[in-house]
């Protein structure tokens, strides 16, 4: 069968019919396939057919144009239908799957759709959809890889920076193509990001598309292609970037070159850190590799901190003790020898140091900073600032338990401080003596700065048991969420008896609040019943306080969900519609 | 009585709020004198709304495979949130006391029981006509037949080069006039000729380049569908208004064309319908025709009894939409009593009123995977088949049996046993998402040799038939590439 021919016809036809059937009559290049037509057409009758549909849309009348149009190109594509091209030759190589790690999911496309629209759409609502999507496994379902990486570029950058920081690092390398195709150098939004990614999951693989972006990206993809630079052979481009007029070039520049441990990175600190721009050099510097560069820092603290007592203007006072803090902070952590030896110099004479005043920032401040580096530093530090708790006043000792808690052990951390919580005010002095202060503070330190609604039973600091009996003693119920354990039964006595005093008088509902959270977490026998009745007497009320007792009911036993559905019926509809959602987070919780 | 849990009635709920509200009621104590029949099969109660009055709820399972739900409630959803609320407390073993079938509700039943069976009386019954109306309805189609033939030769004689928005809105508008005359499939032809040319908000736009090419040539298939409409459209009912006696065809698709909207019971009468079957979705999607004014649930389903692969279609009109359940991806194995299949080709359209669910097992895989297609040539000679004619669904799909998925210089091509080799595309079909990019991220095992549930599609343009993947069969798995 000569198909070319219908090949051609079809072409004609088509182009008829996209100018318009009008201009068909008489039209020549549909007129000269006639011939091969016929002549097919006296062996395949179907030939035949279609020339004779040809002279009517050559010959017929100009008001049967249309008809005759569709006539011919309903039978050629008929035909044509029948003559698919198939297959494709070729060596057949096999596909290089990626391992997305771990087991893959189904997901219900009531479930997945919403999810699909939330990845693909605007408006509010949808980070929730995400996050919750992530923490039940749904990003494990195949169909939502390409949504996930789409999400790059989603207007709301929360959502895209949750998906390039959580979701899309779990797929690994297997997505490294698909981020390659959408990736546009010239882009803004999404496209740094994807060239970071594509860093982190191929940092050798990618560097020719970081040198890309480097010549012609956007300055967003420039900014991230700076921040993936972490080769020798870059230094002479970062140090040049170093001088940009964008800040965020510069800082990106900073940072990437602060991992190198090249003497030209460390004379560019150098000058840098003692610029106009140093603020922003010192803070870019990225903690850790660079050798050179701590001794350089390390060179910088002690030169400024020796000419803090030399400086009499406040103002400059205040300009350097502030360059002090940020070199302070920008030395490495931990395991570093230098380092520890300058912090515990400047500890020793901290009292020199902080007799400097600036105009708002002084030589305590530095110190401050000194103590801070002590008890985030190597157990040697930690223990220096925890064994010279005596010398400190209220704020100071809050550090030093801080501390301890980290480098004693249980015991001795109590023992050695246990003694605040129990010391004797002097009545006479009415508070001054700071018993009272260093009680509080201590008490603070192992609290925390968090309140106990945010309390998390997972990597809780071992206390030594002494501590819950203490808190029963001196009646805290904030130590008590801290130290506290279930089964004590001077612990589920007191809060029992303060919560029966509490529930009939409170006014304010936050100390009643803290017990019941106490009951709940420490798994009190009364503790649903206490949940409920707190929540009765604010029920209906719009009371701010229900919302933190319904995140409670997630942290209470399955066998609590009867009485807590009990419960619902007293509720207002919005109150219950609520109360049911956290009673379904309870149900599904594993 | 049949056993009800929490995940039968999430199943049986219209939508998820649905469910979520039905559980609300229970939990909220709103349901009360619950009660059950001697026979075990009724369900009922009260349920307090907001007024005076509770509602009256019951749930009848004297047909297990398809329950009835009654309630005074206004709610147009069925079941309603308060028949979900009662067949939960059921589930959750509310205390249920066992008592006699009030007499309204009894009537309602005596009722039901005689509908059902003059249901099949009537079924056995030939339909009495009213000739003389027939008669005229025939006589508005072929009306509209008439301006369905004289827009679309309008639009030749203008060209599909030379569309624009204001044409588009004016063709619809005319367009809207076949409603009327009782044939919206032409109706629904026309906007689909329009909305080739607007984009997914609707708006016209204008194209260029390979994209125009495309739009052009779809669009042209489209005036050749909506040529065979009118030609075929005429002829059938010419005949019917010779005969308006006459039963409505089954073996080509030109009634469902016009608008024909097929009744279980005529399927029936007509012979088609497959009995005890058995069918296991291989995959679904769910989307928004706005040449019909619809979101379709589109279900692609194996029998597997015979292995032939057919397609459930719920179809919600967008001003009914919130009153009509919106159907779920299943991934149990429906045992179906009477399988009504509609006259169609390769994937006709199938619907069943009632269905009892059974979990998948790994037999039912093997059965899949033992119908598909060893042979592509065979397949492709089945599809080409197909194709040509006019009306015929241009997207058929099969399930093939490949050695191997692999890549010939870069695109994904399936291999069967004989080296006969299809190609992966995911271009054209675009109610379907994308679904090649995630070859590479399954395992190595599920591409070679395992079934393929593929949509075949004829491309005008580059005059390839290639397939795109839809699901894969494995020996433990329906691996869903699409939604």
């Amino acid at each position: 069968m000569s198909i070319a021919v219908l090949n051609q016809v079809y072409d004609e036809a088509s182009r008829l019919a996209v100018a318009g059937s009008v201009v068909a009559q008489g039209d020549f290049r549909l007129k000269k396939l006639l011939a091969p037509l016929d002549t097919a057409g006296a062996k395949a009758p179907v030939f035949a057919k279609v020339a004779d549909c040809v002279r009517a849309v050559v010959e017929g009348p100009e008001n049967k144009s249309a008809e005759s149009l569709l006539e011919l190109t309903s039978i050629v594509s008929a035909v044509l239908y029948t003559q698919g091209e198939t297959g494709l030759a070729g060596t057949l190589e096999r596909i290089e799957t990626t391992d997305l790690g771990g087991a893959m999911v189904q997901t219900s496309a009531r479930l997945l759709k919403p999810l699909l629209e939330a990845l693909t759409s605007t408006g509010s609502g949808r980070i929730e959809l995400v996050k919750d999507a992530f923490e039940r496994g749904a990003f494990r379902d195949l169909r939502l890889v390409r949504a996930a990486l789409a999400g790059l570029d989603d207007p709301y950058s929360e959502i895209a920076e949750f998906l390039m920081k959580n979701v899309l690092p779990t797929y690994g390398q297997s997505i490294l193509q698909e981020l390659r195709n959408s990736y546009d150098p010239k882009g803004t939004k999404g496209h740094p990001r994807r060239l970071k990614l594509m860093h982190n999951a191929d940092p050798v693989g990618a560097r020719e598309l970081v040198v890309q972006a480097l010549d012609v990206g956007s300055k967003e993809v420039r900014v991230a292609a700076i921040s993936c630079l972490r080769a020798k052979e870059d230094l002479s481009f970062l140090i040049e970037q170093a001088s940009a007029k964008a800040q965020d070039v510069r800082e990106a520049a900073y940072q990437s070159l602060s991992t190198l441990d090249e003497p030209e990175a460390v004379a560019l600190f150098a000058k840098a850190i003692t610029g106009k721009d140093h603020l922003h050099a010192i803070q870019s510097i990225v903690q850790g590799k660079s050798e050179k560069l701590a001794t350089l820092l390390i060179a910088e603290v002690r030169s400024g901190i020796a000419e803090l007592p030399t400086l009499k203007d406040k103002k400059i006072i205040s300009e350097r003790a502030t360059r002090v803090t940020y070199l302070l902070r920008a030395l490495p952590d931990k395991d570093h020898a230098a380092t520890d030896s300058l912090v515990l110099e400047l500890f020793k004479n901290r009292a020199e140091i902080a007799k400097v005043k600036g105009e708002n920032y002084s030589g305590s401040d530095v110190v401050e900073e000194v103590i801070r580096s002590l008890s985030n530093g190597s157990k040697s530090l930690q223990l220096v600032i925890a064994h010279a708790h005596a010398e400190f006043d209220a704020d100071g000792l809050n550090t030093s338990v801080g501390a301890a808690t980290q480098c004693l052990s249980p015991t001795d951390m109590y023992d050695q401080f246990a003694p605040y919580l129990t010391a004797k005010t002097d009545a006479k002095k009415k508070g001054k003596d700071g018993t009272t202060a260093k009680r509080e503070a201590v008490i603070h330190a192992i609290c925390g700065y968090r309140n106990y609604w945010y309390w998390r039973n997972e990597n809780r600091t071992e206390f030594d048991p002494r501590w819950l009996d203490l808190a029963v003693k001196i009646q805290s119920v904030s130590l008590i969420h801290t130290v506290g354990r279930a089964n004590h039964p001077a612990t589920e006595a007191f809060l029992r008896a303060e919560f029966d005093a509490k529930i009939k008088t409170a006014k304010d509902h936050n100390p009643l609040q803290e017990i019941v959270f106490a009951m709940v977490r420490f798994q009190h026998p009364y503790a649903t019943d206490a949940l409920l009745a707190a929540v009765g007497k604010i029920s209906g009320k719009n009371r701010y306080e229900l919302y933190y007792y319904m995140r409670l009911i997630s942290e209470m036993p399955k066998s609590a969900i009867p009485q807590l559905e009990a419960f619902v019926p007293t509720l207002k509809d919005g109150e219950a519609d609520r109360w049911l959602e956290a009673i379904q987070e309870l149900r599904d919780k594993k | 009585m049949i056993a009800i849990d929490d995940a039968y009635v999430d199943s049986a709920a219209p939508n998820a709020d649905a469910a979520k509200n039905g559980r609300g009621l229970v939990a909220k104590n709103k349901m009360a004198n619950l009660h059950i029949s001697d026979d075990g099969n009724l369900i009922f109660g009260e349920c307090q709304g907001s007024g005076k009055l509770p509602y009256k709820i019951s749930c009848d399972f004297t047909r297990a495979d398809q329950p009835t739900h009654r309630c005074n409630c206004p709610s147009r959803q069925l079941p309603c949130k308060q028949c979900l609320a009662l067949m939960y407390a059921y589930g959750q073993k509310k205390p249920f006391t066992v008592a006699e079938v009030p007499l309204d509700l009894q009537a309602k039943r005596e009722k039901l029981t005689a509908r059902v069976e003059k249901k099949a009386v009537d079924a056995e019954t030939p339909k009495v006509v009213n000739q003389a109306a027939l008669g005229k309805k025939i006589q508005a189609q072929l009306s509209g037949i008439d301006v369905l033939e004289k827009l679309t030769h309008d639009l030749v004689r203008l060209g599909i080069g030379n569309m624009n928005a204001k044409l588009a809105a004016d063709v619809e508008k005319q367009a809207n006039q076949l409603g009327d005359a009782y044939i919206p499939g032409g109706r629904s032809a026309l906007h689909r000729y329009t909305q080739l040319f607007s984009d997914e908000d609707g708006k016209f736009t204008d194209q260029t380049g390979g994209k125009a090419e495309r739009i052009h040539t779809e669009a042209l298939d489209q005036l050749c569908r909506l040529h065979a409409i009118i030609k075929q459209g005429r002829a059938y009912l010419s005949k019917r208004l010779e005969d308006p006696a006459l039963p409505v065809p089954t073996d080509t698709a030109i009634a469902a064309w016009l608008g024909h909207a097929w009744q279980l019971a005529e399927l029936k009468a007509a012979g088609l319908v497959e009995a005890n079957t058995e069918l296991v979705q291989l995959a679904f999607n769910s989307h928004d025709d706005r040449a019909r004014q619809e979101f379709i649930d589109t279900g692609i389903w194996m029998t597997l009894g015979n292995g032939r692969i057919r397609v459930t279609q719920t179809l919600r009109p967008y001003k009914a939409a919130k009153h009509i359940k919106s159907e779920d991806s299943f991934f149990q194995v429906a045992c179906v009593k009477d399988l009504c299949v509609y006259p169609g080709g390769v994937n006709p359209r199938v619907r069943w009123d009632a269905m009892l669910p059974r979990p998948a097992e790994p037999k039912d895989l093997a059965t899949i995977r033992g119908h598909g297609q060893t042979d592509f040539a065979a397949a492709i000679k089945e599809v080409k088949g197909s194709l040509k004619g006019a009306l015929a669904d241009k997207t058929p799909i099969l399930a093939l049996n490949f050695i191997t998925i692999g890549r010939v210089d870069g695109t994904f091509v399936a291999e069967d046993a004989k080296g006969e080799r299809l190609v992966l595309t995911d271009l054209g079909m675009a109610e379907e998402p994308a679904s090649c990019h995630l070859l590479p991220l399954l395992p190595d095992e599920a591409l070679s040799g395992q079934t393929l549930i593929a949509r075949f599609r004829h491309d005008l343009t580059t005059r390839k038939l290639q397939i795109k993947p839809l699901s894969i069969v494995t020996t433990n798995a329906v691996v869903r590439l699409t939604l």
